[in-house]
């Protein structure tokens, strides 16, 4: 009791309310036009050199220790404003920012503070800020803007194959990137075995990606966090936007329920080519579409209450008797995220903001398939059913606290095989065991700013725990930034971050598929933890609003989990017995010059990276790469406008090849019965072999065709793998020109041109 | 409209290139010597000598078990030797790739150094082994059933293993028509006439020192065969290898399996030296018919 008392004066004394001499001006910064909240915007005060910018809700706190201040409030792509505040007149004031007459990417220089500017100027480091309006001019495969493909532009992020939406980040696992919309984790978020992210830009407002420097916010995955906002809704007035492609089409429709009170957007995305083929004679019964609906209504000044959805889901419908009469095989899946997110946003007092969200996700598989008499159904899921609550507390202009805790429900049901007829012999029916999983998590972080604002530090704790059968695991998790401020335009930067993790991926087989199921650790499967630390420097350009950053980063990663050799995956639910726990390292430099303002803006990012593992029991207990262990990665991403009517999007890239594990010989062994010899296969060191390096050119032309007080209509004409160079993504055996044979690797896709028409109203 | 979709793919599919496909440049395979031995209680110890060969030869991808591919790994020049309780034997040559020694060599809990000097290669490989404890099949009691022609065969056996010590096991039933000389237990693998009819690999753990039972049923056998039941006690690296060659070996754990390099307890080589010396039971179905 003594001891509680203790702790209970300890955080009444750091939550000190009795400040003086301060002036707190406090809100939220919206669209004029729209009332559409701006995240990350920068609120800042000139003359004393002190400022903010606003959470991942839109508010913000500003301590000044001034009765009266002028602050100036900046957001990409909006018309800089000030406003002069008084402590008599803090109530009234409305931070709002009209839209610039020039669109995003090509507003004048000079005018707006740009995401990666204030990246530069906070403690955060290894971070990413991407609006996704910025990115719409950006080429890419098929026409169809994809903001999954553009993280993997950034450095430090590897892709997995070609064309997929597979992240390895920091040389860590694909499993280890909580993607996180609307606070609602997703599991898969690759639409057509991946080669489309199941997120419409249209629905998209922002998002960011933590490769390092975690807030202590953020946990349950080692390697990455990306933190995905939906739009929020005109409040004012009624539009739309969408776009015809050539594999799908897209509209979204947002407006005020009540005017400046609460507003709705929904966004719809399907392919069509399985109509397409239909109406040409031809059949391809496969779609896939996705759904996205948010509502809000601002209950008064201080509560606002926001309920987001996504649905999306990837049909195949095989009926043979739809092309030959008579025919007896079908075949088919369902394969699909549902998220749902209910937040409560209140400001208790203007220095202490609250947000309260309830999360739902749901991801699920279902496959199945009928020959004659035999039938098989095979299906499985995951339900996450969670709650969490943050605080964010400005003490006075040197402390600021930010606080919180979460719990998580995880509920996994694995392959559910039922099966009739002959192929019930070797494949039984079972419904197997659901498991019941509890992830939870307390965290606080307190930033410290220095008077002069030469030094910061970001220090926070999370203690993190998940309970599965028969064993509980925890641990804290320790979290420190710091950024140090060399001269008004340069920076140094450290960071320290102790990551776990409580649920891996199992892949069902070698070869990656959306069917790959999500599973809890179990009392022999422990958690994954990382310790990571990263160095850097910044610069920005005032006058080229150009940031340059080098980073430096070492990641030791604990109890990885991989196959055994020879382990048989395929729908084999005692997948437990074919794990094996290891551990990883990875290290390297990433550098990156960003403009995000300006006639021609775009980035060019490098990665110079290793990864290893090291498993007792797999090659020999050699350490060997990873699998997307790349050498250099480099990326060109380049937005120029050519004229008032025409827009150039380019992007090369660069990348070493991934690792794999060729054949090399054979040798042949007496068989069983001692009457003929077995072929036994000779591999090499694993992951030894590089495939080969690639490289692509992809580029788009934009035309604006039309544009009126209420209409604005673009065409697309892209072009993707502009010289048609191979990136390879398989390995194939074909004969060679001495008799023999020779490994190759093929590309999966080769120039593909591609025209969209995007508009909005 | 259905025309301009027409065109529209057409021009889609004509102008979506398809591009070279780039070279892998791997090493150049060095070859092995691959080791394999078998003894065959009573009589004989053999030990194969074979050579690796890359995968991308001629014979790689299209020929692999053909018989033109096999006899030429064969190796017909080497020295082999092993080193035992029993002092230093060289083993003679059967026929090419077959080399085996007629002396007496059972010694179990003793360890057996093989070492093998290949003058074409100009390569020496060597290999121990320890020769685990016999352990005897307590009972074996197969049963015939011969209904409407078919002739199948319901066998029960069990062993009791040995406690305090971690075993692992072979099991194996194999069958050879009578004609074939399938009568005469020490010819019954010679020749290759014998069919493997049930195997499995055994480990005792979790039930170390119990004893094991199995039933199963052998389809594929006529009254004019006669059976071979061998237990045979195994080190754990051969159990491995064993297990390795189970897991693989079929399309669709070549297609689903993580890729698998089979344990080798050979320095230098591939393959397998093993030692174990089975318990063995014969029986001849012509005797069970009731």
């Amino acid at each position: 009791m003594q001891n509680l008392k203790k702790l209970f004066f300890f955080i009444l004394t750091i939550f000190n309310f009795s400040i003086s001499a301060q002036l707190f001006i406090s809100g939220t910064v919206t669209d004029e036009s729209s009332g559409e909240q701006l995240l990350f915007a920068s609120v800042f005060n000139q003359e004393l050199g002190i400022g903010t910018v606003t959470n991942e809700y839109g508010f913000f706190t500003l301590s000044v220790p001034l009765d009266t201040v002028e602050i100036s409030i900046n957001y990409l792509g909006y018309e800089p404003k000030s406003f002069l505040a008084h402590k008599n007149n803090l109530d009234s004031l409305k931070f709002t920012l009209k839209k610039s007459a020039n669109d995003v990417g090509v507003v004048k220089i000079n005018v707006s503070r740009t995401p990666q500017e204030e990246i530069h100027k906070s403690t955060q480091m290894s971070a990413i800020k991407i609006p996704v309006k910025d990115i719409k001019y950006i080429p890419s495969l098929g026409g169809e803007t994809d903001v999954i493909k553009v993280v993997q532009l950034m450095p430090g992020v590897q892709k997995g194959g070609e064309g997929g939406t597979g992240m390895y980040v920091r040389g860590g696992d694909v499993d280890q990137n909580l993607v996180l919309l609307d606070e609602a984790p997703v599991y898969n978020i690759g639409h057509l075995f991946g080669f489309f992210s199941v997120f419409n830009p249209d629905a998209i407002k922002d998002m960011t990606l933590y490769k390092g420097g975690f807030p202590s916010k953020y946990g349950g995955r080692l390697s990455s966090i990306l933190d995905i906002r939906m739009n929020d809704g005109n409040v004012k007035e009624f539009h739309g936007r969408g776009g015809v492609g050539l594999l799908s089409s897209r509209l979204m429709l947002e407006g005020p329920i009540k005017k400046d009170r609460g507003s709705f957007m929904i966004a719809g995305r399907r392919t069509y080519i399985d109509q397409i083929f239909k109406w040409i004679g031809s059949f391809l019964p496969y779609y896939f579409y996705d759904l996205n609906a948010k509502f809000n209504y601002k209950i008064n000044d201080n509560n606002r209450i926001y309920l987001s959805s996504y649905v999306g889901n990837d049909l195949l419908s095989f009926n043979q008797s739809e092309v030959k009469e008579n025919a007896l095989f079908n075949f088919g899946f369902t394969l699909g995220n549902i998220t749902g997110t209910a937040r409560w946003n209140q400001i208790i007092h203007d220095r202490l903001f609250a947000n309260y969200s309830l999360v739902y996700t749901n991801f699920d598989y279902n496959i199945s398939s009928k020959f004659d008499a035999n039938s098989l159904y095979i299906s499985s899921a995951i339900n996450d059913y969670g709650g969490k609550a943050d605080w964010e507390f400005v003490k006075n202009r040197n402390h600021r606290f930010k606080y919180g805790g979460l719990g998580i429900y995880h509920q996994f049901r694995p392959n559910i095989v039922n099966t009739q007829g002959e192929v019930s012999d070797f494949l039984e029916t079972d419904r197997g065991d659901i498991l019941g999983t509890l992830e939870s998590g307390a965290y606080m972080q307190h930033i410290y700013r220095t008077d002069s604002t030469k030094w910061e530090l970001r220090s926070g704790v999370r203690f993190s725990a998940a309970k599965v059968k028969e064993k509980n695991y925890g641990g804290v998790e320790p979290r420190i930034s710091t950024k140090y401020k060399l001269d008004s335009n340069s920076n140094i930067k450290f960071s320290y971050s102790l990551m776990r993790q409580y649920i891996h991926l199992v892949s069902s087989s070698n070869v990656a598929l959306p069917t790959d199921l999500w599973y809890p650790v179990t009392s022999s499967v422990k958690p994954q933890t990382s310790h990571q630390v990263a160095g850097g420097y910044s610069y920005f350009f005032q006058k080229l609003k150009t940031n340059i950053t080098v980073e430096a980063y070492y990641k030791h990663m604990r109890n990885l989990t991989e196959y055994k050799e020879g382990a048989n995956l395929l729908l084999n639910d005692d997948f437990e017995s074919e794990l094996l726990q290891g551990d990883g390292a990875s290290y390297g430099l990433e550098f990156l010059v960003k403009r995000d303002q300006g006639r021609w803006n775009g980035w060019i990012g490098y990665t110079l990276s290793w990864s290893q593992r090291f498993f007792d029991d797999l090659n020999g207990g050699d350490p060997f790469w990873a699998k997307y262990d790349r050498r250099h990665s480099l990326s060109v991403v380049q937005n120029l406008k050519l004229s008032k009517k025409w827009h150039l999007g380019a992007v090369w890239v660069y990348s070493s090849g991934s690792r794999f594990t060729p054949q090399t010989g054979l040798y042949a062994i007496p068989n069983a019965s001692l009457t003929g010899v077995d072929w036994i296969p000779v591999y090499s060191k694993r992951n030894s072999v590089s495939m080969s390096p690639s490289h692509r050119l992809d580029i788009n032309f934009v035309w604006q065709s039309k544009e009126t007080k209420i209409f604005r209509g673009e065409w697309h004409f892209g072009a993707y793998n502009f010289y048609n160079r191979a990136t390879p993504w398989r390995i194939e055996v074909q004969p060679d020109d001495n008799g023999g044979f020779k490994y190759v690797q093929p590309g999966l896709f080769g120039f593909i041109p591609s025209i969209a028409y995007n508009f909005e109203f | 409209m259905k025309n301009i979709l027409n065109i529209l793919f057409a021009f889609i599919l004509l102008s979506s290139c398809q591009p070279k496909p780039l070279d892998v440049k791997l090493d150049d395979y060095e070859q092995e010597i691959v080791i394999s031995s078998q003894i065959i209680p009573n009589y004989l110890m053999m030990v194969g000598l074979t050579k690796s060969f890359t995968v991308l030869s001629s014979a790689g991808y299209d020929g692999g078990g053909n018989s033109e591919v096999f006899d030429e790994l064969l190796i017909d020049s080497a020295l082999v030797t092993i080193e035992s309780a029993f002092g230093i034997d060289t083993l003679f040559k059967i026929s090419s790739g077959l080399y085996a020694s007629l002396n007496k060599l059972d010694n179990p809990g003793g360890s057996y150094h093989l070492t093998v000097k290949d003058y074409d290669l100009g390569e020496t490989v060597t290999a121990m082994s320890y020769m685990q404890e016999n352990v005897p099949l307590d009972t074996v009691m197969p049963s015939l059933n011969i209904a409407e022609g078919d002739t199948t065969v319901d066998m029960y056996l069990s062993f009791t293993d040995p406690s305090n010590q971690t075993n692992f096991y072979v099991l194996s039933v194999y069958s050879r028509n009578s004609n074939n000389g399938g009568l005469d237990v020490n010819t019954f693998f010679v020749n290759g006439s014998n069919n493997i009819e049930y195997q499995e690999i055994i480990e005792d753990k979790n039930k170390n020192g119990e004893i094991f039972e199995r039933s199963f049923n052998l389809k594929s056998v006529s009254i004019q065969d006669s059976l071979v039941v061998l237990l045979s006690n195994i080190s754990e690296g051969y159990y491995n290898f064993l297990e390795a060659r189970e897991r693989s070996g079929n399309l669709l754990s070549d297609i689903t399996n993580e890729p698998v390099n089979y344990p080798s307890n050979v320095n230098n080589g591939l393959g397998y030296f093993n030692t174990h010396y089975p318990s063995i039971r014969f029986f001849d179905l012509n005797t069970l018919i009731e």
